[in-house]
């Protein structure tokens, strides 16, 4: 899993097959261009077939000139070029549905051409220890939403993020705003369906947003509450289903709806819940993603097979696709030790989530891989500003220069090279680097390096020259090390004169206390690793948000949350999202600690690229067994 | 002793028993509410505040506790301790799929520890003073030593990575409780082992053994069949008492071994506060140790016939 490879698969994985049948189409190389991409029993080899799929490709390429000079005439043509492409798929699917499969997992071999080599292995088994699966099967019920191992991996959703790109892209669907950016037309890809055979509709997507918001028709009585209503709360009317794969949606005129409903709202079969129930569809847990659930004993283990029928093949193998592994078993090991030895002892293939303490020695160790989950959930210290802290009602958080001195006296490169992997990197903004706020060159300059010296002068000046006391609040066992980190940071802030009382507490104890935002003192928590910034701006950044403790009215942050939520051109509000991140950042809105690093391990005759995956199951569908 | 003392007996400590199991139940119900906010496990960050509230009241967690607490009891009297917050499922349910593992591995390791630990003593207490006698002295005070989480991996790492002989964890086959069994039992066993040995050596300096050797039995006779019974009472004393330890002891073996019982449920239900099912769970273990104790109570007239004859 090395970047070479990374970047190898990649290139290749770009000439998906749909691009090509369209580029084919367009490029007026018809017949001839769609037969080499995909209709005829000699495409199957791969190194010729990418050469010549490249030149096809090139030949597409005058299309966007093409495009400016003639729209009208473009348009037609790119509607005929798809109605083709899409007739040719169709016809594929229809004549043979198994010669499809093969071709499809040949490609996958092909495109994915790792240097640690070898065939896909379409019959492994792989077992996944995992620390527990608990829970009942309906995903949109509470609890089992914000468990791990029922996600992507069976329930799809509308829309996903591109792994490498983290920009979101269709998924079941896709949309387009209509009406003056009032409501969402959501169209669906055919081919998909729930895993009893039944096809997935616009009526189940009417059906799933409904539910989540405790509207749906079944449940007039509003007995059943999701917990979840949240993800639709831009909806602001009822949907209405234009045919079997069109919906409306009427939506509040907000650029980040779309990406709520569709990266975060998990699809359910309307026909099977109607007919049987929450309750008993609690038991049922039909879905219609990558893996078809195949048995479920809590607390022993979770089996599921791959989903042969799903629509979406390996053309780009940063989205969510087809699995390579035949069944993918999750067995519980809720020791981390033991889920360690389970590895050893040849009972499990793969640990997505365990300590650096464990896996360090593993290093070097063949038949290992050591997994390195980069660009999760920063660390970030949160001031409360809202409330006084003292009786005089001042609250020494208000002044940027005391936040400032907090920022210079946390020494965070040697905390993490200490404390965690060496291998995190420093938080900057709202999130993530990978969120389009800060980049790394912007981000330099503006580093509020550990200093003690200019702490200190910058609480003096802020009037603290003996500092102050203060509550600190952190979790205890959420990631690795926090209560050291909490612990380090304490010392660290004494010796600038901000003196902590730290209490650490269990995470629904502590995100309670936050959620109050009367509580005065630091809060340590995390931002979001979602890919599009919204949820961390939505719950920590914006006036009002569930978990925001610290506002400040005169930043013109909240100018540039608003100005980013109803700007609908992509480019200018990345624009908005980094200037919104270098604020936050230059106005030291919190104590920017690191990124977390997560940490697995998995024998070497497996390959994974988890790209952000380790806190989630569902990235299991990336596993690519290898024939050893 | 009559059947009518042993019917009064039973009554009376029936009647303590649920008086025990009320006030634990209880006592768990109220600290649990206090303690824990189960809807913040059941929400992420974004959820809004009347989201979560809406979600409190589904739950039957809004209002204030007395009421809660008196509706929870009308529930409890028909046995009805409400559905799971996590799976929906009825909380007795939920547990009473568990129970049958935790029963299993209590009694496996329950049995291991009286054919270790009784042996152990009988020949540690005939050898006395000998190396035999100084090597289970030895091995009782390890076991009692020994953490038994500790003691659970590293069984683990030998058995199962080095040798490949057991599986990590998990249930399913004979093979998968070997281990846990071990772990759990071997403390339990290093106490009747101590019992064991103490309570023989004080029966085999008594005069109706001295006059059971005079009478020409032979030792074996002596020993099993008059010394024994007799060294057994403290043990079954203990016993009662060991089946609470077993159970509390399977929290954390469950955990080492993934083994999925009771212990495990209720280390899960604690950490994200689904009372039901907490509930469900306390109920039924201090329930399994009242009935334990009342059976030991009710063994006794068996294990000693000097209290059937008039309760000495």
């Amino acid at each position: 899993m090395t970047e070479r490879n990374y970047w190898q698969r990649m290139r290749r994985s770009r000439l998906s097959r749909r691009a090509l049948l369209r580029a084919s189409g367009r490029a007026g190389v018809g017949a001839a261009g769609l037969a080499l991409v995909g209709c005829g029993d000699d495409d199957d080899d791969s190194a010729t077939q990418v050469q010549q799929q490249q030149q096809t490709v090139a030949q597409a390429q005058p299309e966007q000139q093409e495009q400016q000079a003639a729209p009208a005439q473009q348009q037609q043509q790119d509607q005929q070029a798809d109605a083709q492409a899409q007739q040719v798929e169709q016809q594929e699917q229809q004549a043979a549905p198994a010669q499809q499969q093969q071709q499809d997992q040949q490609q996958a071999v092909a495109t994915t051409d790792s240097a640690r080599a070898g065939d896909t292995d379409w019959e492994r088994i792989v077992t996944v220890a995992v620390p527990n699966a608990v829970g009942g099967l309906d995903v949109q019920a509470p609890g089992n939403y914000t468990l791990k191992w029922n996600g992507p991996l069976h329930f799809d959703r509308l829309l996903q993020y591109d792994l490498v790109t983290r920009e979101i892209v269709p998924h079941v669907g896709n949309f387009e705003w209509i009406e003056d950016f009032t409501a969402l037309i959501w169209h669906i890809n055919p081919g998909h369906a729930w895993h009893d055979g039944t096809p997935l509709t616009a009526e189940d997507i009417k059906f799933s947003i409904d539910r989540a918001a405790g509207a749906a028709a079944y449940n007039e009585s509003g007995t059943y509450e999701t917990g979840i209503a949240y993800i639709v709360s831009a909806v602001n009317g009822e949907s209405s289903v234009v045919d079997d794969l069109t919906l409306r949606l009427p939506v509040n005129t907000d650029v980040t709806a779309p990406g709520s409903v569709g990266t975060t709202l998990p699809l359910v079969p309307k026909h099977l819940i109607e007919e049987i129930g929450d309750e008993a569809y609690n038991r049922e847990g039909l879905a219609s993603g990558p893996f078809q659930l195949v048995n479920f004993e809590p607390d022993i283990e979770v089996r599921s097979a791959r989903n042969d029928n799903y629509p979406i093949g390996y053309e780009d193998l940063n989205r969510i696709h087809r699995p390579w592994v035949k069944e993918i078993v999750q067995s519980v090991r809720p020791e981390p030790v033991a889920r360690l030895a389970a590895i050893q002892a040849g009972e499990a293939d793969v640990t997505p989530s365990l300590e650096w303490e464990l896996v360090q020695e593993f290093i070097d160790e063949p038949g290992f891989e050591v997994l390195f989950d980069p660009g999760c959930c920063p660390h970030t210290i949160f001031p409360n500003t809202l409330v006084p802290m003292f009786e005089d009602g001042s609250n020494p958080y208000r002044d940027i220069r005391v936040r400032q001195a907090m920022n210079h006296a946390v020494d965070v490169e040697t905390i993490y090279t200490t404390l965690a992997t060496g291998r995190e990197q420093r938080a900057y903004g709202i999130g993530t680097r990978q969120l389009g706020g800060m980049q790394p060159e912007q981000s330099g300059p503006l580093t509020m390096e550990y200093d003690v010296e200019k702490a200190m002068q910058l609480m003096d000046a802020a009037g603290y020259a003996d500092g102050f006391e203060s509550d600190f609040y952190g979790t205890a066992g959420f990631f690795a090390w926090t209560d050291q980190i909490a612990l380090s940071v304490q010392q660290y802030l004494d010796v600038v004169g901000i003196r902590t009382n730290l209490q650490l507490d269990p995470l629904p104890d502590f995100r309670a206390r936050m959620a109050q935002r009367d509580v005065p003192g630091l809060h340590y928590y995390f931002t979001n690793q979602s890919p599009d910034p919204f949820q961390v701006i939505n719950a920590e950044v914006a006036a009002g948000g569930t978990l925001s403790v610290a506002e400040y009215p005169e930043s013109g942050i909240q100018e540039l949350v608003e100005a980013q939520r109803s700007e609908f051109d992509p480019a200018k509000r990345k624009q908005y999202l980094n200037e919104l991140a270098q604020l936050i950042y230059t106005n030291a809105s919190w104590l920017f600690l690191f990124e977390t690093v997560g940490t697995g391990l998995m024998r070497d005759d497996l390959e994974w690229d988890m790209k952000g995956n380790s806190r989630d199951y569902g990235g299991l569908w990336g596993i690519r067994p290898l024939v050893t | 002793m009559g059947v009518q003392s042993i019917l009064s007996i039973l009554v009376s400590r029936l009647l303590q028993g649920i008086l025990v199991v009320f006030v634990v139940v209880s006592v768990v119900f109220l600290v649990s509410r206090l303690a824990r906010n189960p809807v913040e496990y059941l929400t992420t960050d974004e959820t809004t505040v009347e989201e979560k509230e809406l979600l409190k009241e589904q739950l039957g967690l809004s209002g204030p506790i007395g009421i809660q607490y008196v509706n929870f009891l009308i529930d409890a009297v028909q046995l009805d301790l409400g559905n799971s917050f996590i799976s929906a499922r009825p909380a007795l349910s939920e547990v009473s799929s568990r129970a049958s593992k935790t029963l299993q591995l209590g009694a496996a390791a329950l049995i291991f520890s009286l054919a270790l630990g009784i042996p152990l003593g009988i020949i540690a207490a005939l050898r006395r003073a000998s190396p035999t006698d100084w090597l289970a002295r030895l091995l009782a005070v390890l076991g009692q030593a020994t953490p038994n989480f500790w003691l659970g991996l590293m069984l683990i790492f030998f058995f199962s990575v080095q040798l490949g002989w057991m599986p990590t964890g998990g249930s399913g086959g004979v093979k998968h409780i070997i281990l846990p069994t071990i772990t759990l039992g071997l403390l339990t066993s290093a106490v009747s082992m101590r019992l064991t040995r103490s309570g023989m050596i004080d029966v085999m300096n008594t005069d109706f053994i001295r006059t059971a050797r005079a009478k020409g039995l032979r030792e074996s006779t002596v020993i099993w069949r008059h010394a024994l019974r007799h060294a057994l009472l403290p043990v079954a004393t203990i016993l009662g008492l060991q089946v609470g330890y077993l159970i509390a002891g399977t929290i954390i073996v469950e955990q080492v071994f993934a083994w999925p019982g009771i212990g495990r449920l209720m280390l899960h239900t604690i950490t994200v506060g689904d009372f039901p099912v907490l509930i469900a769970a306390i109920l039924v273990i201090s329930t399994s140790i009242v009935a334990a104790n009342i059976l030991v109570d009710l063994s006794y007239p068996i294990i000693d016939p000097r209290i059937r004859a008039g309760g000495r």
